[in-house]
Order: C-alpha cells, then structure tokens, then sequence
C-alpha cells in the first residue's frame, strides 16, 4: 500500500453510492414487510412445528445402535473402544498411582505391598529442575512458586490427580496431532476431510459428545480423559498442517539432493524444522486440556474439577477459589515450561561424552533427588505428605468479603442491572425473537454471497436452515442474543484496553497476566459469587461471557496495532499526522483486519462459555445440551451442538472472509 | 558435577527444615471455657430427634445447666440465686405460652399438632422460683426440622 | 506388513477385552456411584466401608443423578443409593421397564422438596405457610425484572417437579425460574437470606439448607397420584399438578446381574436403612460444621457397629 492511498483516507475522499446499500435496504424492508403482515405468512415468520425434522430422535436411534449393535465382524464397535479405555486405563493408572496415590501390589490372598507415592518435596523438585532446563533461573522459580502454592495450601492430592490426568492426555493428543497433521499434509484429498471435523471439534461444547464418550468408553476417569484429548487434540493438528507446510522449501529441496527417503524426510529434517510452531500446539493443548477439568471431573475425573465444583456447591466461596486458582496456577506453570522449550535455540550438535552423568546431567539430578527424597521421606513424615498443620487457606476471607459486598452493595448492583435488562437486554432479546426466521435466513445467505459469492452464501444459509428445521430457533436466537450482547461488551471494554496497553509497554505485561488468569481460572468459580450478587439470569451468564471473552479482544487488539508495518506509521508521521490522528486514521483502520480476527476469536469463546453459563439458569441452546447431558439423551445433545457449532461457523466465516477483503484493498494480504 | 551437588544439599537442608519445623509446630492446648463461673448460667440442650418430626410427635429433651441449680421443689417460692427451674418454648412465645414447665433434666415434649412444616427452635428458658425469666436471659436451643409425611 | 500388524494389534485389543469380561468371579469391585451432595456421599460411603469389612472389592465412580441409570442398565455402575420419589421417580421407573435395572428397597430416610420462603416473610405476607397467601403476597416476592408477578427460583431443569405447571394449574402468580445447578440455587438464598430480602425457592431435606436457613414450606394441597395423572382432580378441574410435590421414600438401585454375582453384597444393601435423624446430624457436621466427611462416615462405622453387622447376615 502505498502513500497516496493512506492520503485519500485521510482526506476522506467520497465514493459513488454502493449497489450493495441499495440491496441491503431493501433486504431490510423485505423483512418488516414479514413481520408486519405475518398473518399472510405466519409460517415464515414462526417456523412450524409440523415441519420440524425429528433430526434428535434419528440421532439418538443411530448413537444407540453404534453403542449397542454396530458389528465390525469380530467384535463390535462397544467392544472395541472399551477395549482402547481398558489400554489407556494402564498408563493412567500408573500416572496416578505415581503422582497421587501410590501402588498396592497384592500377591494371592494375605500380602500385600504398598508402593507410597512420589513426595511433594521430590516432584516440585524436579519440577523445579525442568524449569531451569527449560527457561532459566527465573521460570525455575516461578514454576517452584506455582508448585510449592499447592503443597501450602492444601491443593497437592487433587492437584496430583488432576496432572496424572494431564500428563498423560497430553502427549497422547500431541502424538494423534502429529499423525494426523502429517497425513493431512501429505494429502488433500484428507486435509479436505479433517479440516471441517476440526472445525467441529472445536466448535461444538463439550457436552454434547460428552454422553456417547461415557457409553462408549464406561464412566469413568478415562472416558474424561478421552473427552478431553478429542478437545484439545485440533489445534495441534491445526498447527502440523501449518508448520509442516512452512518449511522452508530451500531445506526441503537440501533433504531431497542429500538422498533422504520420504521417511527421512518427514523424520529428520521436516518436523525438527517445524519445531517452534509445533511447540506452539503443544502448548495450546495443554492450556486445553486444563480447561477441560472442570467438566472432567463432572463425569468422574476427581481433582481439582471435583474440588472447585462441590466447594461451590456447599457455598464455600473461598475454597472454591482456592481450588480454581490451583487450576490456573497449574496451567501457568505447565503453559511456561512448553513455551520455553519451543523458544529454546535447538541444541548443537557436539562431540558426545561417554559417561551417562555428563550427557544428561538433569536427569541424573532429577533422579537423585527422587531417591534422596523418597528415602528422607519414609524417616520424615513431613517430606512425604506435607503436614496438615502447616498448611494455609484463605478460604474464609473470601466468604466474608463476598458477604460484606453483598451486604453493602446489593442495591446499588441491582439497580445497574435491571437498567440494563430492562432498557438494552430485554428489548435486544425480544427484538430477535420476533424477526422472521426466513428473513433472518435469507439475510445471513446474503451477507455470505456479498462477502465470498454464492458458494459461502450457500454454506452460511444452509447452516442457518438448520437452526429452523431441527425446531432450535428460538434457542438459537436467544444463544445468538446472549453471545451478541456479551460480544459487545467484551469488545467495547477490551478494544479500548488493548490500544492502551499497545502503546505502553508496562500496561501491556500487567495486562498480560490479567488475559491470562482471566483464561486459565475456570468460570464456574466466580459465577457463584456473580449469582449472589446478579441473581440466576441472563445477566449473570453475560457478566461470565463477557470476562471470559474478554480475553481475546484485548490480545487481538494489540498483537493487531503493534504488528502495523512501521513503514505506514512513519507515512503517517511525514503527513503531519498527530498521535490522535495517527491512531483514528491510521493505525485503527490498518489494524482493523486484525481486530476482527480478535472479536471473532471472541465470539468463538463466547459460544463456548455458553454451557458453562448453562449453569447458571439460561433457556438457550446451552441449557439444551447441558439437560441432554444429564439426561443421557445423546440426540438433542448432539442436535443443540451442532446448532451451537454452526453459529460459530458462520460468523468465523463471514468475518474471515470479510477481513480477507479488508486486508487485500489495504495492500496487507 | 557441581550443580549435582548444589541440588544434593539444598534436598538435604530442606529435608532439615521441614522436620525441624514439624515439633515446633505443636497445636496449643485447648482452651477450656473459661467464662463459666464469671459470665451467668449457660443452658445445652439436645433431642432424640430433630429431623423429620411430625406434629404430635414426643421428643425427649436432655438439658444441661451449669452455673444453676435446678430444684423443683423450690418452684413457687422466693427467688434464689442461682437456683431455678425452666421452660420450653416454642419459637417466639413467651410469657405463658409455654409447652412444659419443670426442672428434670431429661423431659419429654409434645410437639404442637398446628405446628407449621419448616425450621422451629425448641427453645429452654430458665425461670426464678418466682416465675419469672432469669435476668439477663439465660436460654439454650435446638432446631428442629418440621414436615409432615 | 503393515496391514498384518495392524490386525495382529487389532486381535490382541479385542482378546484382552473381552477375556476380563469372562467369567465372573466376586472379587470384581462393586460400583457404587457418587453424586455431589453430601447426604448422598455419606450414605455410599457408609455402605461402601460395611462391603468392605465383609470382604469385597468397593471402587466409588462419580456420575450424574439422571444419568446414571444408562451405566446401572449396562453393568459399568452397579448400585445407586439414593433415588428421591421426589425427583427421580420418572426415570427410576423407566429404567425398571428395561428390566436391567432391579429396585433394592428404601433406606428409610423420607425426602421433601417443596417451595420454601425465610421466616423473616411471614411478617411481610402474613396468610404464609398458606398456599393462597401467595397471590396476595405475589409483589412482595417479586422483582423488578419479573414485576408485578412474583419471582419463584427452582431447582434445575432436570429436577423436575413440574414446577411451572403447578404455578398455571393453582392460577399463581409467579414466574418460574430454574437455577442451572444447586449451587446456583443456594447461592441466591443466602444472598437473599444475610440481606433479609424476599425469596422464594426449592429446597428440600436431607440436606443443610434448612438448618442454616430458618424458614418454612408453603403447604399446598396434599399430593396423591391421581392430582399428576388426572386433570380432574383437585381445585382446578382442566389442569393436572394443581397440588405440592410428593414426600417420599429415598430409595436403591442396582444393575440385575450383579445380585447373581454377588449375591450377599446386594443383600446387605436391601438391609441398609438410616433414619433421618442420622442422617441430618452428618449432614450439619460436615457441610455447616466443616468435618472432614471420611472421618464423620468412620465415626459412624465405629459407633454403630451393632446395627450395621445385623445387615451383613446372609441367608
């Protein structure tokens, strides 16, 4: 892009008027014409009932078969992914017992040898040691921060059982992402496949295929675990596709001229290369995989899951948020080891020594110390299991102070709230429910085709058909209401946090481990105290959407402002522009591709919360699937996902494709 | 070789600490109630049962007094210090609303046939010889857990 | 070679499989599932530690009230202890159809869920604990979102208890809203309750609420099956549910074919019972009083010896 462009923006040159105004307008007249005169066409108005496709028993009825029936030959499918839970029950058992509860080892009828599990003093250790090796004295320290939080207060047994969990579901999801991003690589044809299904991993709640996974796999810790490898395995495979294809093709062709095999290829020069951004995945499924505790451990993964969960349920505030922050301090801690290992230069290659002690000198430390400590351990109670009278919590603190809020507070609170509900909630909420569907449907196929031509416009309506046929829309529209103003919010309030905090460096860290806590403390710990204070309501859910969301529209915002090439900043100042001017008409408009890929982000997580939000007493599609859940109807749970998942496919399209437009006229794409 | 060593040591002094630590740490011994005798007479009461009582139901009250006596002889006759009987009220009463009077420290009580479903305190109000509540007020209670089935 | 593999692996998964799910044999553990309130724990812990001391395998799976019923239908869970009439009876009965699941009897505690209001509104609607108090009173218990009707919470969705319909059969007017979980719900009662603000919600017993809270349940006309299946009945003549919810039994239920497998085992659970009484008292020591939960379950083993070694007796 080049300087006269930026001079016409910033003059403000005028267009002719666009055909597509004329189009819209009379998109929009179509659709009062509709309301208003519904009784012509009540059907387009309010989708009836007859028409409605019973999509949710056909899929309960396939699920019962696949779960009961479907023969493969040999054996049936049940018996075939009971057999892999049966398989992945070892490893985690073995996790487990290590970490958490240690070996009974019973030989015949009477003896029977205890195996005392790892000391809390031998696995911060070592902990403490990977963090060294991995970052620095620095991150050793922040991580044997992390950990020692949890011996002191009390956290270390659930905090045990919930990583034995994780370090098992993780490299399990990373080695499935691999294989799966190297065959979606080396293929289109499978990479057509697997990107759609990635999309639908990621987009539909947890929930929905949280049933089948219970029948198919038993109830227990491995079927969470199951659940939570096939959500966070996607971006890992997202990221093999992209680094795979990233590798520079100088090095490619240099493996092809030195003789390497396809195999070799792969093995020894393609995936080292791709090595930092793999990390990356890496790491993305690991900040996953915590996320997932929480429903983890409602269908039996125990842990910290379990703590914050009955905690809550029992009003004990402050444990609940002890137990939550556990959770996130683990995530931390997990979070900044990966990504120090994906930073790390990759390491030369040098003249091996021979003794095994100085060719890998952390592991022998690490395990010195487990030995040392295990011995201590059985001398010193203390070492082992770190004594209840040492340990800390702050729980009552907390209880007291949400008291003492919503003592002093509550009037002043409701009286914000119920302006809110009743002037911008209530009517934005009703205002969509009255719109008719066909129009709402037809609008949507219209943006498609103005942003990406007929092909998206087919994609985007279809999927808003759907919505209808199945006899969600109401459901849809009030999950699209909730998520929308959330949306709003989150972007009013971050945009405007994340321009400050990309124009001044020390705002920028303090908000960076602001976004984080915000992402990584499960929800469910602050929605108890918003209930108390909000009420069970719309607004409660908003108030959880809108902090979780927040998140992303801070991050995209200014990674979107500070990654402007500075050659247009530098176009600006030699115009004579000032800071506001600078920022208004050049960096907002430039960065606004950016920013877009950030709300959209945004809605993403904001659909995503709404079952956790389920929780809390909404009707919309999350309370669908979160009764289905309970109700082991594996139909409507899917039906509602699917639904929920198709919202988010369509806004990321339309918003991609139109950041895609915005992108090429600026000269950036 | 000398991280291995630095790590070896810090392992041990902290294996030091940690047991050192551990006897120094013994719970103080706990305190007795030391107000019996300065702050007024205190009543504890407790019922065979509390959960699920139906109306018409008899709970068998035990109550304890200390800091009191009481005698059912002297009931009726000029107050004394120190010595008494007691009431049982239901919630709120007061007054001559009372389920029973006496001085035994195991009673039965009726509870009331129009008794609502929901929380009521059975509550124990020592009384003077003369009839009149002790002041300052000197009562212990038990909830119970009203629903008819 | 590959596809050889492939199979070979395929085989061994499919052995290994089905070979553990051969012959039974009684040291298999016994599942008992776990729910997440505390009377509930308390009673499967109990009867886990009294199968224990008879010798068998006991191995605790967390899972969901509704649920459940699908792992007691296919033998990964094998025995519930506490089914509330209340709100489990639909799909209790359900699940007996299949005839896969077998009813082990009740435990003697009784359960009521039903509309409860803080005693601090008496004074404000004073017709209380009367049902028709509630229309007189509906602005009392309303607000601002839902004025002039009043404002009902109610447990989650997946309760039940025909909430909704009994407010349009009895002509109340309230809006019904269901909390998502009980911690939701509880949360907004003690918000209510420390403020003294109006409230009105469902809460039922075993269970800590009302000790904590002091309050009483609104008395609507008394239930009989005949007000839930038949319109005619009760004051209102077109609608059904025009009367409370039921008070009932808390029952056990277990998979059929483990009562083959381990025959005195499920004996033992048709002859637990605890009253009310005991159960109320645990339940008020761990979750008001903060006792670590396995300690109140051992104290309980420990004090009451006598009782539960009369359940261990095979015939």
């Amino acid at each position: 892009m080049d300087a006269a462009t930026v001079a016409d923006g910033v003059r403000g040159q005028r267009r002719p008027i666009p055909i597509w105004l004329v189009i819209w307008a009379v998109a929009l007249l179509l659709t009062a014409a509709l309301y208003l005169f519904q009784q012509l066409w009540p059907w387009a108005v309010t989708y009836p009932e007859a028409w409605t496709v019973p999509l949710r028993f056909w899929v309960s009825d396939f699920m019962k078969w696949l779960i009961n029936s479907f023969d493969l030959g040999l054996f049936t499918f049940k018996e075939f992914t009971r057999s892999i839970a049966w398989l992945l029950q070892w490893p985690l058992d073995f996790a487990g017992g290590l970490l958490a509860s240690g070996f009974k080892l019973a030989w015949g009828e009477e003896a029977e040898w205890f195996i005392p599990r790892l000391s809390w003093l031998a696995v911060t250790a070592v902990v403490i040691l990977i963090g060294y090796q991995s970052g620095g004295i620095r991150l050793a320290l922040l991580v044997g921060g992390c950990f020692l939080y949890l011996v002191i207060f009390g956290q270390w047994d659930s905090a045990m059982v919930t990583l034995s969990s994780i370090v098992i579901a993780v490299p399990i999801g990373v080695v499935l992402g691999v294989f799966i991003g190297i065959l979606g690589f080396r293929s289109r044809r499978a990479e057509r496949l697997i990107v759609p299904i990635l999309d639908l991993m990621q987009t539909v709640p947890v929930f929905a295929y949280l049933v089948p996974v219970l029948f198919l796999f038993g109830f227990g810790p491995v079927a969470a675990m199951v659940a939570t490898i096939i959500y966070a395995t996607p971006p890992m495979v997202r990221c093999a596709m992209l680094s795979l294809k990233q590798v520079p093709t100088e090095i490619v062709e240099f493996g092809q001229m030195v003789g390497c095999s396809r195999r070799q290829l792969l093995w020894k020069i393609q995936i080292p290369s791709a090595r930092p951004t793999l990390m990356v995945g890496v790491n993305q499924v690991i900040m996953l995989s915590l996320n997932m505790v929480i429903i983890a451990s409602m269908i039996g993964a125990g842990g910290l899951g379990f703590d914050v969960l009955s905690s809550l349920k029992r009003l004990r505030i402050g444990e609940g948020i002890e137990a939550g922050v556990a959770i996130t301090v683990l995530a931390i801690a997990l979070d900044r080891i990966s990504q120090g290992f994906a930073n790390r230069p990759p390491s030369e290659q040098r003249d091996r020594p021979d003794s095994f002690i100085a060719r890998y000198p952390y592991t022998t430390i690490a395990l010195g110390i487990v030995i040392i400590t295990s011995l201590a351990g059985t001398f010193i109670e203390g070492l082992h299991t770190f004594p209840e009278r040492l340990q800390v919590t702050t729980g009552t603190w907390w209880n007291d102070l949400v008291s003492w809020i919503n003592i002093n507070f509550f009037d002043e609170l409701e009286a914000i709230k119920t302006w809110l509900l009743l002037n911008v909630l209530i009517p934005v909420k009703r205002f969509l429910l009255v719109l008719p569907w066909l129009a709402v449907v037809g609008m949507v196929g219209l943006a498609g085709y103005q942003l990406g031509g007929w092909r998206l416009a087919l994609f985007t309506g279809s999927l808003a058909l759907f919505m209808a046929v199945t006899g969600n829309w109401e459901k849809s529209m009030i999950s699209v209401y909730l998520c929308g103003i959330s949306v709003i919010i989150a972007a009013l309030i971050g945009i405007p946090i994340g321009i400050y905090s990309a124009r001044h460096e020390r705002a920028h860290r303090v908000v960076q481990v602001v976004v984080d806590t915000l992402q990584t403390l499960p929800s469910f710990v602050y929605l108890i105290p918003v209930v108390m204070l909000f009420r069970v309501g719309d607004f409660s859910a908003m108030i959880a959407v809108v902090a979780y969301a927040l998140a992303p529209a801070i991050r995209y915002t200014d990674h979107g402002i500070r990654q402007i090439p500075p050659s247009l900043v530098e176009a600006g100042k030699a115009f004579g522009c000032s800071r506001r001017q600078m920022l208004w008409k050049v960096q907002l408009p430039i960065a606004l591709p950016e920013i877009m890929l950030g709300i959209n982000q945004v809605i993403m997580m904001a659909l995503a919360m709404l079952v956790i939000t389920a929780l809390v007493g909404t009707r919309d599609l999350g309370q669908e699937v979160y009764i289905a859940l309970t109700k082991a109807d594996t139909g409507r749970g899917i039906v509602a996902g699917l639904c929920v998942a198709f919202i988010a496919m369509i806004s990321d399209r339309l918003i991609s494709a139109w950041a895609q437009r915005k992108k090429k006229e600026f000269g950036l794409a | 070789m000398r991280t291995i060593f630095l790590a070896l040591l810090t392992a041990f002094a902290l294996a030091v600490v940690t047991s050192c630590g551990k006897d120094d740490d013994a719970p103080p011994a706990p305190e007795e109630n030391a107000d019996t005798t300065t702050a007024g007479p205190t009543v504890k009461v407790s019922a065979d049962k509390t959960h699920a009582v139906q109306p018409g139901d008899e709970i068998t009250l035990t109550i304890e007094v200390s800091g009191f006596t009481l005698d059912p002889a002297k009931m009726e006759q000029t107050n004394e210090d120190g010595v008494g009987h007691y009431r049982v009220y239901l919630d709120d009463a007061s007054g001559a609303d009372y389920l029973i009077e006496g001085a035994d420290n195991s009673t039965k009580v009726t509870v009331p046939g129009d008794i609502t479903d929901g929380s009521h305190d059975l509550r124990v109000v020592l009384h003077n010889n003369d009839r009149t509540p002790l002041e300052p007020a000197a009562e212990g209670s038990v909830l119970l857990i009203v629903y008819r089935l | 070679m590959k596809a050889y593999c492939r199979s070979v692996f395929l085989a061994a998964l499919l052995a290994s499989g089905t070979a553990l799910g051969a012959a039974p044999e009684s040291k298999d553990p016994i599942k008992l599932t776990i729910h997440d309130w505390t009377g509930q724990y308390i009673t499967t812990h109990i009867m886990g530690r009294v199968l224990e001391e008879m010798g068998y395998n006991v191995e605790y799976q967390q899972a969901d009230y509704i649920a459940q019923f699908a792992g007691l239908e296919s033998g990964d869970l094998h025995v519930a202890m506490e089914m509330w009439e209340t709100t489990g009876k639909q799909a209790m009965d359900e699940s007996l159809k299949t005839g896969k699941t077998v009813d082990l009897g009740e435990t003697g505690m009784k359960a009521i869920e039903e509309w409860w209001y803080p005693l601090y509104m008496k004074e404000k609607c004073p017709g209380l604990p009367d049902w028709k108090a509630l229309n007189d009173c509906a602005e009392a218990f309303s607000t601002p979102e839902t004025h002039p009707k009043g404002r009902y919470l109610g447990g989650p969705v997946t309760w039940a208890g025909f909430d909704d319909e009994r407010a349009e059969a009895l002509g109340l007017d309230y809006e019904v809203v269901h909390a998502g979980t009980d911690a939701a719900l509880f949360a907004e009662i003690q918000s209510a309750y420390e403020r003294k603000a109006p409230i009105l919600a469902w809460v039922y017993t075993p269970h800590w609420a009302p000790i904590k809270f002091k309050g009483e349940w609104v008395e609507f006309p008394r239930y009989s099956e005949e007000c839930y299946n038949d319109p005619k009945w009760g004051m209102n003549t077109e609608k059904a549910y025009d009367c409370g919810k039921p008070r009932g039994w808390i029952k056990k239920v277990g998979w059929k074919d483990g009562e083959a497998k381990w025959p005195c085992a499920y004996q033992a659970v048709r002859n637990f019972t605890i009253s009310n009484q005991a159960m109320g008292e645990m339940v008020g020591e761990v979750d008001l009083d903060g006792k670590k939960v396995d300690d109140v379950v051992e104290n309980w083993i420990k004090n009451n010896e006598d009782t539960w070694t009369k359940w261990t007796q095979c015939s």
